[in-house]
């Protein structure tokens, strides 16, 4: 990787020429300190933690900032200072974690185990199809345990994880989402507005909570700006449940929920894995947005805001955070229906765009070129082919036959703005065993081919006509 | 009931021959073939030409 270039500059912006009369350039990096350094130039430094050092202009001692930019710190686009790397997208890092270890050094913060719980394994992974899980103990005690990534990410970023639980229990709730830090990676807290608990008093805030008694149920909630925290109880649809499958303690997740956070709205879905069909439900939400200029953690949180009857055992299987860039397009609107936030597609040339029942969208394109026919016709008699659909939208500029025939003929090209197509826009003699190709401009929706056997019958397997729409090239 | 947006064969002495797919929405050629040759060739056929 290459790093960025610094020019060197006076106290007033301009740069300042070297021995050669050009620019001065130094490449800049971050030591293991966290301090930004120089390097290009002559001298050079030990940078410290906190300050920019550069080399040194009379090439001997490292000097301070103020040697090449007048003091006026200098800013890196892209530049992370949590974690004092430079961006990639919008993820700091690419953020996976399938629970091979539960680690607290580089992947997660354990910034507090709450009373009476206790965060065990990973476990399981034994059977087939089975992965490690974290397996963390409710107790029975109100208090809550917060896992922090050392990650932050900015917005659009995508989270998808999957939990289970032993029950589902009243007082006993799970927590997954993102919290807005600052550069230190410390939550930005605020109750200016409002108070918000069960989201840290996060400033901006998403979470999908699981709670209540029942496997198949959970809620979006939503904290912007210090405000009121809002939710969305249940919107998933169906098909999702915190139930495991599998024995203990080699548990397997059902289901794989999804936190998108775009900058015009949050999208939360849930659906089965490992299903022929995709069960569960997605929705969108845009009442309440979080700051997409700001930084984000994923956060999970265990919590008993109340006295449950008895542990529940929470077990986190994945967590996987993606740069959603690519999804950052704003489909259409907010719905809780898949056509609701599909991606408009130009229905050209052919395409059929299908909404099926299952609330899945099929996509049929009909193939370009089309094997019209090989079969054999007897004396003076007649292949006439399927009327193709070139599309009411103009995308393409020729109809074209091509074949050969074992027996002399004639073919033709016949054209409509209906079908069959019928209108003759193009005939030629055909002579035995010679190819034949016809190109027919483009001027109506359909065309079909035909042909007429001459008086012998066909015989072998010489006989062969396929048809293709071209597009303007 | 020949569904004329879709292929089928028009013998000599005009009867037509077309086997739809299961869906209804393209010909089976190798049926409507099995059906025409079955039929056709029943028929007299023309003393080729020189």
């Amino acid at each position: 990787m290459t790093s960025p270039i610094a020019i060197v500059t006076d106290g007033s912006g301009a740069p300042v020429p070297g021995a050669d009369g050009h620019p001065q350039e130094r490449r800049l990096s971050v030591d293991a300190t966290g301090a930004l350094r120089t390097s290009g130039g002559g001298g050079g430094g030990g940078g410290s933690s906190g300050s920019v050092t550069a080399a040194g202009v009379n090439g001997t001692a490292a000097q301070a900032v103020q040697g090449i930019n007048g003091g006026v710190p200098i800013e890196i686009s892209g530049f992370e200072p949590n974690g004092q790397k430079l961006l990639v997208g919008t993820a700091r890092d690419r953020f996976f974690d399938n629970f091979n270890s539960f680690d607290t050094t580089d992947t997660w913060e354990l910034v507090q185990t709450g009373p009476g719980m206790s965060i065990t394994g990973p476990l399981g992974g034994a059977a087939p199809g089975s992965g490690p899980y974290l397996n963390i103990a409710s107790g029975v005690d109100v208090g809550k345990t917060i896992i922090l990534s050392r990650s932050s990410f900015s917005l659009p970023v995508e989270l998808r994880y999957q939990i289970t639980a032993s029950q589902r229990i009243a007082g006993s709730r799970l927590l997954v989402g993102f919290v807005q830090v600052d550069d230190s990676g410390a939550i930005i807290t605020d109750t200016t507005y409002s108070t918000a608990p069960e989201v840290l008093d996060a400033r901006n805030a998403v979470f999908h909570q699981h709670d209540g008694t029942t496997a198949t149920t959970a809620q979006l909630r939503v904290r912007a700006a210090g405000g009121g925290t809002d939710q969305v109880a249940n919107a998933f649809g169906t098909g999702f449940t915190t139930v495991a499958g599998g024995t203990a303690p080699n548990f397997l997740s059902a289901t794989t929920y999804a936190l998108l956070l775009e900058r015009d709205k949050i999208n939360s879905r849930a659906f089965g894995m490992n299903v022929l069909t995709n069960s569960g439900g997605q929705f969108s939400y845009d009442r309440l947005l979080v700051n997409p200029t700001r930084r984000y953690k994923v956060c999970i949180i265990i919590e008993n805001d109340a006295v449950p009857a008895s542990s529940t055992d929470w077990r986190l299987h994945l967590v996987n955070v993606m740069d959603a860039t690519r999804f950052d397009v704003s489909a259409r609107n907010a719905g809780n229906t898949d056509g609701a936030k599909a991606f408009p597609v130009w229905n050209v040339g052919g395409t059929t765009l299908i909404t099926t029942a299952t609330g899945g969208i099929a996509v049929t394109i009909a193939p370009l070129v089309q094997a019209e026919t090989t079969t054999n016709l007897g004396a003076n008699a007649t292949f006439t082919g399927t009327t193709r659909d070139g599309g009411s939208t103009a995308v393409y500029a020729t109809f074209n036959v091509l074949g050969i025939s074992p027996q002399s003929g004639t073919v033709e090209v016949q054209m409509g703005t209906a079908t069959p197509a019928t209108f003759v826009c193009a005939r030629q003699a055909v002579v035995a065993n010679e190819p034949f190709q016809i190109k027919v401009p483009v001027t109506a929706r359909y065309y079909r081919v035909v042909f007429i056997n001459g008086a012998t019958a066909m015989t072998g397997s010489a006989f062969m006509i396929n048809s293709a729409f071209q597009r303007a090239s | 009931v020949i569904n004329e947006s879709i292929a089928y064969l028009t013998a000599a002495n005009g009867e037509r021959f077309q086997v739809l797919n299961e869906a209804g929405d393209d010909w089976d050629e190798a049926a409507t073939r099995a059906l025409y040759e079955a039929s056709w060739l029943a028929l007299p056929q023309p003393e080729p030409q020189e």
